[in-house]
C-alpha cells in the first residue's frame, strides 16, 4: 500500500477486470476523474453516455480510431463516490476475443488512461475510503482464491464480517478501560468501585473469543494457500500411481523401478472444496546413496512443510519402512496394491487405508479421511466471519490475546488500574491494527455516558 | 505607550503570561479590568487535582508561578488517586481564595518589566493583517509588538440564575465587550459555551456535626520545587449527599431553569453537570455526594463543591436545606451559570499564535478549555512564544509524549470543541511516562531552552538524574538473600509486594547503597518505579518512538487539501480547517480515516 506512486492517484486507468481467456464476455473497467471524458471518446453515441444516470447499463457501439466498429458491447456506470473505487468507474461488457480487449484498453490509452497495476482498483476503494483494511484484503483473496471455501472466506470478508466481528470485540475492550478509566480519572466522584470478579470475568470472555479466532487461523491459512498433501514413502510402493490416480490424470512418471521419481512433482486439486497442493516425493530409505541423497533430501523437506503425509506402504511386501516420529500426529497410512495378496500386517497404532492405486480402489476414503483429519470436511468446516486467513489479521489477533492475558494477571496481581488499561489499550491498538484506528475520546465518550460524573 | 507584549486579561493564563514574558526580558504590560481580581478563582477554591496535579507540577518544572503561589496559599493539600499506581497520583491543594489572589499581586507586582494597568480593552489595531496594539477604554492606543488575550469568561459574558440574566464576567462584575465582536469581523469563528458554579456558604449556619470530616495529609504536599519553609494552618472539608426531598424540590424548579427552558444556548461540559442536570440525566440515582470546602483560612464561608446550578435562588436555598446539616444555611451568593465566546482553537498554531492575524496570541478559556490549570498552561506558553518570537527564537511546542500541557494544546487544536475542554489522565497516550513526580526531569531540556528555571534548579534535576541511574545501576548489581533464595534486588523489586523501602532494610542490603537511598529519596522513588515497570515503560517508550516518526513528517502549512481527490470529504474539509503541523496530527483528527493518513503518507513520500 505504502509504495504507491503518487501520480497514479491522479490518473484514470484502466483494466481488463475479468480473467484472462475465459467466458464469452469480457470486462474492461476504467476508473478515475476522466474515465467519463475517456470512454466517451470511443463509443459511438458519446453524448447519450455523458448524460447517463449513475448503475445504469445501456447498449454501445465501440468504435476504432478511425471510425470503424470495434465491437458491439454494453457499457455500465457508476459515478463516484457509489461506485467500486469510490471515483467515476464506466465498465466496458465486451466480446471476449484478445483482439477486441487489447484494441479496447489501447483506446483507453490513447485517450489518457494508463494500464492499472495488479490490485489498483482495490488499492483506491480502500484510499478512498470504500472498503477497510481487512476488506481490501479480502478483495486481493477473493480473486486469488481457487477453492470454493476459501472463495466463501473471501467473499464474506470483503462483506465486512470480519472486520464487523473485530469490532464487536474491540467495543467490549473499550467498554472494559472505560469502566476502569473512571477509577482514576473520576476517584473523587461518587462512583461505585468495579468489582474485580466482574472484571476478570468480562476479560475472560474476550480472551476465550480471541483465542476461538486466533485458532481459525490454522484452518483459514489452509483455505487460503491451499492444504499440502505430500505422498511419501518407501521406493517403489506406488506413490506415483497414488498421484496420478488422485489427480485423474497422468502427471507422474511410474515405472517399476524403484527410485524413478527424484524431484518432488505437485499439482493443485480441490477436495470437497477445499484447495490442495498434492505433492509426490521420491522413494525414501536409509539405504540410498550417490545421487539420489539429493532427491532424498528434497523429498524430507517436503514432508517437514506439510499439512498432512500420505504414507505410502506396499502390502505386497513383508517388509516395511515406518513413517518417522516427527509426522505421526498428521499421517494417514495408506496401504497400496490391495489388489494383489497382502503379506504384511499394518501396526494398528497408525490411522489407515487400503487401496489400490492402480485399480483406483478406496481413493474416496482417502479425501474423506484427510479435510476430516485437517477439520475441513463439510461437518466441521464453516468459514465465514470468524476465520483469520491472513497472516496479518493471526498476528495482530494472537498480540491482541496477550495483552488481555497481561492484563489478566496484573489484575490478579493487583497492579496499578493503569497498567491493566495500558494492557487492553494494546490489545484494542492490535484489534484495530486490521482495520481502523480508536482515539482516548472514545473511551471519555463511554464513560459520560454511562456514568453520572460530575461535582 | 509602547511595549513588546500586552497581555489582555488579568485570569490564569494572562498572569503566567505576563511574568513569562517579563522575566524573559521583554517590556510588558498587563491590561485587566479590575486589579483585585487578579488570578481570581471564579470557582472551587482549589488548585490541581486529577490530571490539573500534573498541569501545575508542569508548570512548575517550566519556570511558570501557579505551583509557587499555590503552596503559599495552601490550607489543605491531598495526593489523589494514591491507592493507584505513581502515573495517576495527582495532588491538589484547598486554597484560601483571598491569599492566593494576593499572593499572585505581590509575586507580579515585584516582576520587573511588568507593568499593570486596570483598564478594559475594548478594540485591537491592526496594520497589514498583524496587530500592533490594543485599544483601551480609559487609556486609549497601546502599541505592541505583540499581544496575547486571555478573556476567560468575561467575553461578552451572561449570567443566569432561575429566570433572571445579566452581562457579566463572573458574578459581580462587568463584562467585556467590543473585542469578541471585533475578532469575529476579522474572520475568526467564535461559538458559546457554558460553565457554571454552585452557591456559596455561611460557614457559621452549616451543622458540622451532621458532615463527614475529611482532613488533607499530615505531611504537606507541594507543587512547587520552591516551597515555603512553614505550611500555613490546614483545614478540613467535610461530605455530605443529596436526597429524595433535595431531588424533588429540584425537579420543581426545572421550568424556570435557564438550561431547560433553553435559554442557554451555550453548551456545558458533561463531566461538570449541574445539580439539575445530574437529577434528570440520573433520575435512578437517589443521592449525589458535596464536597463542603473553605473557601479560607478564616472558615467564613464555604464551597459547596457538586451542586453547581442556575436554578432560581430560591429553589437553590430550598433543595440545599434539605441536605444533612445545611437545614439552616444561608447563601452568601447563589449558584449561577455563565455563557461566554469562545474561539474555537483550529484557529491557532500549536505555539498559540493565531493564523489570521499574525502577532495575535490566544490562551485560556477563550480558547474553549475550562479550568484554572488548563487557562495557566496555555498562557505560560502563549506568553513565552510571544516574547521568544520578539527575541528572535523559534516557538516552543510540547509534545504529546512530553508533557500532558502537549497534549491539551493539541486536543484543542485537533479536536471539535463540543464542551469546555478539561485534562484528564486518560487523554495522554503515555500517561505512564508523563507522572507528575517526574515533570521536573523529563521537562528538563525544555526548561533550560526556555530559561526561566534557575540554573542551581536545573543543576539539582540534573544531579537527581544522575543519582538515580547510580540507585538503579546498585539495585542490578547486588543481590540479597529473601525467603532462603539470593536473587539481584532489582529482580525481587518487581515483584509487587516488596517495596524499595522494605528492601533497603534486608539486613544483607548494601549498607552505603542504603545510605545514598534514603538521602536521595526522591531518586529513590524514580528509580523505584522505574524498575517496577519496567516491562511498561518499556512497551510505552516503544510506542513513544513510533509516535514521534510520524510527529516528524511536517506536512505542508500551505496545502489545499480540497484538491486531493483522494482524501474522503470529511478529512478534506477537517485538514483545511485544521491543518495539522504533522501527519501524527492528522492522524488524530476525527473525520480522518486510517486510507487518508495513508494518502497524506503517499503524498508525502513523493514529496506533493
Ligand atoms: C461561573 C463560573 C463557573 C466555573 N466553573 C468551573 C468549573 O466548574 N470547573 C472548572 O474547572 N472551571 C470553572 N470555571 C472556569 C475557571 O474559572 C476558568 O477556567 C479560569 O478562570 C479561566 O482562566 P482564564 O485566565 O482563561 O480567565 P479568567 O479567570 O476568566 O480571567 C479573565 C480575566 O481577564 C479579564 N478580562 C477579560 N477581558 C478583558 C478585556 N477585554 N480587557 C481587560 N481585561 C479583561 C477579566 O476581568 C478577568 O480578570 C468557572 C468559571 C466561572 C465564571
Ligand atoms: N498391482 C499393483 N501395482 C501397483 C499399484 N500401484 C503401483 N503399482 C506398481 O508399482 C510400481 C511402482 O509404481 P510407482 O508408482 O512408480 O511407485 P513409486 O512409489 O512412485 O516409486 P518410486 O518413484 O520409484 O519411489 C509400478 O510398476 C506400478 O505399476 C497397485 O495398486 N497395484
Ligand atoms: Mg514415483
Amino acid at each position: 500500500m505504502e509504495d504507491v506512486n503518487i501520480n497514479s492517484l491522479e490518473d484514470t486507468i484502466v483494466a481488463l477486470s475479468t480473467p484472462r481467456g475465459r467466458g464469452a464476455i469480457a470486462v474492461v473497467r476504467l476508473s478515475g476523474e476522466r474515465s467519463l471524458e475517456i470512454a466517451s471518446e470511443i463509443v459511438e453515441n458519446s453524448e447519450k453516455l455523458l448524460e447517463q444516470q449513475t448503475h445504469r447499463i445501456a447498449r454501445a457501439r465501440l468504435l476504432f480510431e478511425n471510425g470503424q466498429l470495434l465491437d458491439d458491447a454494453l457499457y455500465s456506470l457508476f459515478l463516484k463516490p457509489n461506485s467500486y473505487t469510490g471515483e467515476n468507474v464506466v465498465e466496458f461488457s465486451i466480446h471476449c476475443s484478445p483482439f477486441i480487449i487489447a484494441n479496447v484498453i489501447d483506446r483507453c490509452c490513447r485517450e489518457g488512461a494508463r494500464p492499472a497495476e495488479p490490485g489498483e482498483f482495490t488499492q483506491r476503494a480502500f484510499l478512498n475510503g470504500r472498503i477497510d483494511l481487512a476488506q481490501a484484503e479480502a478483495v486481493a483473496d477473493l480473486i486469488a482464491s481457487e477453492g470454493e471455501a476459501a472463495h466463501r472466506a473471501a467473499i464474506s470478508q470483503k462483506e465486512g464480517n470480519l472486520s464487523r466481528r473485530i469490532e464487536s470485540i474491540h467495543d467490549n475492550l473499550l467498554e472494559t478501560v472505560a469502566l476502569l478509566e473512571t477509577e482514576i480519572d473520576f476517584s473523587d466522584e461518587d462512583i461505585p468501585i468495579v468489582d474485580k470478579g466482574e472484571l476478570l470475568g468480562r476479560m475472560a470472555i474476550i480472551r476465550e473469543i480471541l483465542v476461538e479466532l486466533r485458532d481459525t487461523y490454522q484452518r483459514g491459512r489452509m483455505l487460503r494457500e491451499g492444504v499440502r498433501v505430500v505422498i511419501a514413502g518407501a521406493a517403489n510402493v506406488g506413490k506415483s500411481t497414488l498421484f496420478n490416480a488422485l489427480l485423474k490424470e497422468d502427471r507422474a512418471i511410474v515405472h517399476e523401478q524403484p527410485g524413478t521419481t527424484r524431484d518432488s512433482v505437485s499439482a493443485r486439486i480441490e477436495w470437497g472444496g477445499v484447495g490442495i497442493r498434492l505433492v509426490d516425493t521420491a522413494g525414501l530409505g536409509d539405504h540410498l546413496k550417490g545421487p539420489d541423497k539429493a532427491a532424498v533430501t528434497k523429498a524430507r523437506a517436503e514432508v517437514k512443510q506439510a499439512d498432512l503425509v500420505l504414507w505410502v506402504i506396499d502390502l505386497s511386501e513383508s517388509d516395511h519402512e515406518l513413517p518417522p516420529a516427527d509426522i505421526i500426529d498428521r499421517m494417514l497410512l495408506v496401504g497400496n496394491k490391495s489388489d494383489i495378496s497382502v503379506k504384511c500386517e499394518i501396526p494398528s497404532e497408525f490411522k489407515h487405508l487400503m487401496v489400490s492405486a492402480l485399480k483406483g480402489t478406496g481413493l474416496t476414503k482417502i479425501t474423506d479421511n484427510v479435510l476430516n483429519m485437517l477439520s475441513l470436511d463439510s461437518n466441521s468446516i464453516e468459514i465465514g466471519s470468524d476465520t483469520l486467513t491472513r497472516e496479518r489479521h493471526y498476528r495482530a489477533v494472537a498480540e491482541a490475546v496477550e495483552s488481555v492475558e497481561n492484563a489478566q494477571s496484573a489484575l490478579q496481581k493487583e497492579r496499578g488500574t493503569e497498567l491493566i488499561i495500558a494492557d487492553l489499550w494494546e490489545s484494542a491498538k492490535h484489534l484495530s491494527s486490521i482495520m481502523g484506528k480508536m482515539t482516548a475520546d472514545d473511551v471519555l465518550n463511554r464513560i459520560f455516558g454511562e456514568f453520572c460524573i460530575g461535582k | 505607550m509602547d511595549y513588546d507584549v500586552v497581555i489582555v486579561g488579568g485570569g490564569h493564563a494572562g498572569c503566567e503570561a505576563a511574568s513569562a514574558c517579563a522575566r524573559l526580558g521583554v517590556d510588558t504590560l498587563l491590561i485587566t479590568q479590575r486589579e483585585a481580581d487578579l488570578a481570581r478563582m471564579s470557582c472551587n477554591p482549589a488548585i490541581g487535582g486529577l490530571a490539573k496535579g500534573h498541569l501545575v507540577k508542569e508548570l512548575d518544572a517550566l519556570g511558570g508561578i501557579m505551583g509557587w503561589v499555590a503552596d503559599r496559599s495552601s490550607i489543605q493539600s491531598r495526593m489523589l488517586n494514591r491507592s493507584k499506581g505513581p502515573a495517576v497520583w495527582s495532588p491538589r491543594v484547598q486554597c484560601d481564595r483571598e491569599l492566593y489572589t494576593e499572593g499572585m499581586r505581590r509575586l507580579l507586582g515585584d516582576t520587573s518589566g511588568l507593568d499593570i494597568l486596570e483598564d478594559e480593552v475594548a478594540d485591537i489595531s491592526l496594520s497589514n493583517g498583524a496587530v500592533n496594539g490594543v485599544v483601551t477604554i480609559q487609556s486609549g492606543t497601546i502599541n505592541a509588538r505583540k499581544v496575547v488575550l486571555c478573556g476567560g469568561t468575561f467575553w461578552n459574558g451572561v449570567i443566569y440564575i432561575g429566570e433572571w440574566q445579566k452581562p457579566a464576567g463572573r458574578i459581580g462584575e462587568d463584562p467585556a465587550v467590543g473585542i469578541s465582536d471585533r475578532l469575529e469581523k476579522l474572520g475568526l469563528r467564535r461559538i458559546r459555551l457554558k460553565t457554571g458554579t454552585p452557591p456559596r456558604l455561611d460557614g457559621n449556619t452549616i451543622n458540622f456535626n451532621m458532615l463527614e470530616r475529611q482532613d488533607g495529609e499530615e505531611e504537606p504536599i507541594w507543587f512547587s520545587s520552591d516551597p515555603p519553609v512553614e505550611s500555613l494552618p490546614q483545614r478540613p472539608c467535610f461530605l455530605t449527599y443529596t436526597n429524595e426531598e433535595t431531588h424533588d424540590i429540584l425537579q420543581g424548579g426545572l421550568d424556570r431553569s435557564p438550561l431547560y427552558t433553553g435559554r442557554i444556548k451555550g453548551v456545558g461540559p458533561r463531566y461538570c453537570p449541574s445539580i439539575e442536570d445530574k437529577i434528570v440525566r440520573f433520575a435512578d440515582k437517589n443521592r449525589h455526594q458535596l464536597f463542603i470546602e473553605p473557601e479560607g483560612l478564616q472558615e467564613e464561608e464555604y464551597y459547596i463543591n457538586g451542586f453547581a446550578t442556575s436554578l432560581p435562588e430560591d429553589v437553590q436555598l430550598k433543595a440545599l436545606r434539605t441536605v444533612p446539616g445545611l437545614s439552616d444555611v444561608k447563601m452568601n451568593r447563589p449558584g449561577y451559570a455563565v455563557e461566554y465566546d469562545v474561539f474555537p482553537a483550529e484557529q491557532l498554531s500549536l505555539s498559540l499564535e493565531c493564523r489570521i492575524i499574525n502577532n495575535l496570541y490566544l490562551a485560556g478559556q477563550i480558547n474553549g478549555t475550562s479550568g484554572y490549570e488548563e487557562a495557566a498552561v496555555q498562557g505560560f506558553i502563549a506568553g513565552i512564544n510571544a516574547a521568544r518570537s520578539i527575541l528572535g527564537n523559534d516557538q516552543i511546542v510540547l509534545g504529546r509524549d512530553q508533557a500532558y500541557i502537549g497534549v491539551l494544546i493539541e486536543d484543542l487544536i485537533t479536536k471539535i470543541p463540543e464542551e469546555p475542554y478539561r485534562m484528564f489522565t486518560s487523554r495522554a497516550e503515555f500517561r505512564l511516562l508523563l507522572r507528575q513526580d517526574n515533570a521536573r526531569q523529563r521537562l528538563l531540556d525544555v526548561a533550560q531552552k526556555i530559561g526561566l528555571v534557575s540554573t542551581r534548579k536545573q543543576q539539582s534535576t540534573k544531579e537527581s538524574i544522575d543519582n538515580k541511574d547510580r540507585i538503579i545501576k546498585g539495585l542490578k548489581s547486588t543481590s540479597v538473600l529473601y525467603n532462603g533464595v539470593r536473587m539481584k534486588s532489582a529482580e525481587l523489586l518487581k515483584r509487587p509486594e516488596i517495596k524499595l523501602t522494605d528492601l533497603v532494610n534486608f539486613t544483607d542490603f548494601p549498607g552505603e547503597q542504603r545510605e545514598f537511598i534514603k538521602i536521595h529519596s526522591q531518586s529513590a522513588f524514580h528509580a523505584e518505579v522505574e524498575i517496577k515497570y519496567n516491562g511498561y515503560l518499556v512497551r510505552q517508550q516503544a510506542q513513544v518512538e513510533s509516535f514521534r516518526k510520524m510527529e516528524q513528517l511536517l506536512l505542508p502549512v500551505v496545502m489545499d487539501y480540497e484538491s486531493i481527490s483522494a482524501l474522503s470529504a470529511e478529512a478534506r474539509c477537517e485538514l483545511n480547517r485544521i491543518r495539522p503541523e504533522t501527519l501524527g496530527q492528522a492522524s488524530r483528527i476525527p473525520g480522518v480515516r486510517a486510507a487518508d493518513v495513508s494518502v497524506l503518507m503517499v503524498l508525502l513520500k513523493k514529496g506533493w
